[in-house]
């Protein structure tokens, strides 16, 4: 008789969407937070999972939104260039830029969606080992997607378009993720981007009400209990299948089943695998204002020239901060902004994140004057994706990305995700995976 | 699966019983409403930028005894009332802890044996003496021990509230960080967050009915053998029972239970310091008193303020300050209806008017404020009427007189600040609780 069907690690976005479907499931489960409480999660949701909105119930259990649907915006010329769904829309808009990019956006957003039409299959029927076959075996599709597959995002968007501004703003979906943006191969993040805003019922983007997020998850995974202030320090493993974890007190629980929202590195280490540092993260930071602002419902980029993601990539992985970075501005409130920052260093000394608080304080004034003077506080939070990004990983079937090779250990963060996404679709497919796996059913729970 | 004990809520008594519990080796789930455990030990961000616990700034010391049990290391300010108060609440605090030790039995038996010989009464506690004594005669400690309480300190009687003196504060990250101690403390033990519980299940077996469980919200049962409430004296037998299944007596003390509440507290965010560096009382007058009673908003409260952001800098970011006012003899039911926002602005004006002409320039680097009222306690902590201790301190509802760790219904225990040990130390209530239940298994 065992006391927990799943463990999962983690009380995030992630693992509270997990231990949730889980639970519905009338499996007994654990969350492990290594927190005093819950961390509320800093910035906007990308393509928040329509499927897990619906079953978690989480519109009525008390999700709110500040903004949807948020554009693509950039400060090239005022009150800067938003790039929303509407594609004339948007064509007109870069007009300011050109007559030829404002031509070439229709043409380029039907090319990245109609590939991203071909990762649907990815999103929807997750759960099949065998979609990228299916993907892949149809030629005109093959073709298309094996010329992506040798291009950088930034060669592939130079071919598009003139304006560096433009192909910088553009830029920062594809270097999500720790891609470099000349690697061959992240042009194929523009389409993942793309396939997202089409499978997000929120659209690609879209900022939670302050505290709503968390507290519609915690409602929603009532049913599974939390330990708080537990640090779980291993991965207990049997003949290459999970048995238990190991915490910091020295304490074992025992369970057949872990899903684990760290990171792949990180939970492997976990469960005694080498070590693996990783090199590049991205930098989430929530600036508290004294005062409300305006700032447009959009996410504004702040990147002047394409040259600054290779700088700032080389610099991340030298463990330093690059002199300029790139970097997204949302308002998570009237008077908060979060800002994400990538690529940065996955680990950032003190000194390194006043030196970026005071980067984005900065950057902020200059889009709002007299911001600085209201700024009264600033939270962090640095996530490490390890550079895990590769073309492969674009196009495994997610399936692989949220198994490991130990069995009964899944991946359920947004780094099980090739690019960054607090979308909790990792975390629902780990869960369905989890609830089919056969360990589940040989023991009966106490 | 079945718990040894479920405990229903996860303030500073649930997480000392669950530590408890768990350290002697029990299976425990805790049942906590809201989104993360520490109850009213919080720190709140009220205003950008600009934190503080909402509903107090200080706590009753933690009794030397829990603090061994849960190995806490919390650095607390503690301004230690004279040692002959000190000496009596420990005493009480001593006695409480030592007959939650004696097992209790509610076989038929054990109840024989207790009518044929009935116990005899025990010494007087400690500190009963205060009973007939006045807080007029402790011009000192007079500010500490009306904080928040509606009391006359000239009424005999009063200076019972000494025993409940709140002196303990945190140097640094409000009365969140004494929380995340007493979280860390109860790590091994598991949290069912955001769901209420909302009835005890009473179970009839061959020697009587005893409480095996909790309904939750969301209609699922949790099975346990002992269920331990933290909630206050009514809401745990008025609220969580059906009253068939209790034994009248209970329900009928619980209704005549009186709540005390009448806290109300403002925060106030300001750009620069107010040049307060101690706390400052501004006494009620008899205006305010007349006004509590016919349950009006009074236009002169009393006022209790305190520079919590010189204690605590990182409550206020650089060159900012918090100062909070705590307000006693603010009705929870006002005669005309509830509290509206124009009340509560009503409310804060007096407040700050007061606030002004005893310290002036002050309302000038006003930022932001926050009114909490005692509706608000009572949504966000489930304290009926906003007392914070869990019932008025009059000598009627003081040591013996206020309900123990034990019910009359086996299984069910009481842990929270109705109790005895309730208002006398943090964590007291919930550790007695434990002790009793340990005893009894």
């Amino acid at each position: 008789m065992r006391k927990y069907d799943a463990l999962v690690i983690g009380a995030d976005v992630a693992g509270l969407s997990a231990a949730a479907i889980l639970a519905g499931a009338g499996k007994r489960v654990l969350v492990l937070e290594c927190e005093a409480a819950p961390p509320e999660p800093i910035g906007p949701v990308y393509a928040l999972d329509p499927v897990l909105l619906s079953q978690l119930r989480l519109s009525a259990r008390g999700l709110r939104f500040v903004s949807r649907d948020l554009p693509l915006s950039f400060p090239e010329a005022l009150p800067g260039i938003s790039l929303g769904r509407d594609g004339h829309a948007a064509s007109r808009a870069l007009s300011v830029l050109g007559d030829a990019d404002a031509k070439s956006w229709v043409p380029f957003r039907q090319e990245v969606h109609a590939l991203a039409r071909q990762l649907r299959r990815w999103w929807w029927s997750a759960l099949e080992e065998g979609a990228a076959d299916w993907v892949l075996e149809r030629q005109a599709v093959k073709a298309r997607f094996a010329r992506l597959c040798l291009t950088g995002a930034d060669a592939f968007l130079a071919a598009h378009f003139q304006s560096d501004a433009l192909i910088a703003a553009l830029l920062f979906d594809a270097s999500a993720g720790g891609f470099h943006v000349s690697e061959p191969g992240s042009a194929l993040a523009l389409v993942w981007r793309a396939a997202q805003e089409m499978a997000g019922l929120e659209g690609a983007a879209a900022m939670p009400a302050t505290g709503t997020l968390l507290w519609s998850l915690i409602k929603a995974a009532a049913a599974a209990d939390i330990r708080c202030c537990a640090k779980v320090t291993g991965i207990v493993t049997r003949t290459g299948a999970v048995t238990g974890i190991r915490l910091a007190a020295g304490e074992e629980i025992q369970a057949p089943l872990i899903l684990s929202s760290l990171s792949g590195g990180a939970t492997m280490a976990l469960a005694g695998a080498p070590v693996t540092q990783p090199q590049i993260g991205e930098a989430r930071l929530l600036i508290s204002l004294r005062e409300k602002i305006a700032f447009p419902p959009a996410r504004l980029i702040l990147a002047e020239q394409p040259g600054i993601y290779a700088d700032a990539h080389e610099a991340a992985r030298a463990g330093r901060l690059a002199a300029e970075l790139p970097m997204e501005m949302t308002a998570a409130a009237p008077d908060k902004i979060a800002v994400t920052l990538r690529p940065v260093p996955a680990f950032l000394s003190q000194e390194d994140r006043i030196q970026l608080a005071a980067r984005a304080v900065q950057l902020l004034s200059r889009q709002v004057p007299g911001a600085a003077a209201l700024v009264s506080g600033v939270r962090f939070a640095v996530s490490g994706t390890g550079a895990r990004a590769t073309l492969a990983h674009l196009l495994a079937p997610s399936v692989l990305r949220v198994k490991t090779n130990i069995a009964g250990l899944y991946l359920c963060g947004a780094d099980a995700e090739p690019l960054a996404c607090l979308s909790g679709r990792a975390a629902r497919i780990a869960a369905g995976l989890a609830l089919r796996d056969p360990a589940l059913g040989s023991e009966p729970t106490e | 699966m079945r718990y040894d004990a479920a405990i229903i809520g996860g303030g500073a008594n649930g997480l000392t019983a669950a530590a408890v519990l768990t350290r002697a080796g029990l299976k425990v789930l805790v049942i906590e409403r809201a989104a993360r455990p520490g109850g009213r030990l919080v720190t709140d961000e009220f205003h950008t930028g600009f934190a503080a616990s909402p509903f107090a700034d200080r706590l009753p010391a933690i009794p030397a005894e829990v603090t061994a049990a849960l190995d806490l290391a919390v650095p607390l300010q503690t301004e230690s009332p004279p040692h002959d108060i000190c000496q009596r609440r420990d005493g009480a605090l001593a006695r409480i802890f030592a007959e939650a030790k004696v097992p209790y039995r509610h076989g038929l038996l054990a109840r024989l044996r207790r009518a044929l010989m009935p116990p005899l009464p025990g010494p007087a506690w400690p500190g009963q003496d205060l009973a007939a004594r006045a807080l007029a005669d402790w011009p000192g400690l007079q500010a500490w021990a009306l904080l928040g309480r509606v009391t006359d300190p000239a009424l005999l009687g009063s200076a019972l509230s000494l025993l409940a003196l709140a002196g303990a504060a945190p140097l640094r990250g409000g009365l969140g960080a004494v929380g995340e101690a007493f979280i860390a403390a109860a790590a091994s033990a598991p949290f069912r967050l955001g769901l209420e519980a909302s009835e005890v299940v009473v179970e009839s077996g061959r020697w009587g009915r005893r409480a095996a469980g909790v309904l939750l919200a969301d209609g699922s049962r949790v099975a346990a053998d002992a269920v331990i409430s933290t909630l206050d004296l009514k809401r745990s037998i008025l609220a969580l029972f059906d009253w068939a299944s209790l034994p009248p007596a209970m329900t009928t003390s619980a209704a005549h239970f009186r709540m005390g509440g009448g806290t109300a507290r403002l925060l106030l965010a300001l750009k620069r310091p107010s040049g307060l560096t101690a706390p400052l009382l501004l006494p009620a007058d008899g205006e305010a008193r007349a006004a509590f009673r016919r349950g009006a908003v009074p236009h002169q409260p009393s006022l209790l303020i305190d520079p919590v952001s010189v204690r605590d800098a990182s409550l206020a970011p650089a060159g900012g300050a918090v100062l909070t006012v705590t307000m006693a003899g603010i009705p929870a039911r006002l005669f005309d209806g509830a509290w509206t926002r124009e009340k509560r602005a009503h409310l804060a004006a007096a407040a700050l008017r007061r606030l002004g002409t005893a310290l002036p320039g002050t309302l000038a680097a006003l930022d932001g404020i926050h009114v909490i009222v005692p509706p608000d306690i009572e949504a966000r902590l489930g304290a009926s009427e906003g007392d914070l201790d869990g019932g008025q301190l009059f000598p009627d509802q003081m040591l013996a007189q206020r309900p123990g760790a034990r019910t009359p219904l086996a299984g069910f225990y009481l842990g929270g600040a109705s109790t005895a040990a309730g208002p006398l130390g943090t964590g007291a209530a919930g550790y007695a609780a434990a002790l009793s239940l340990l005893a009894d298994r």
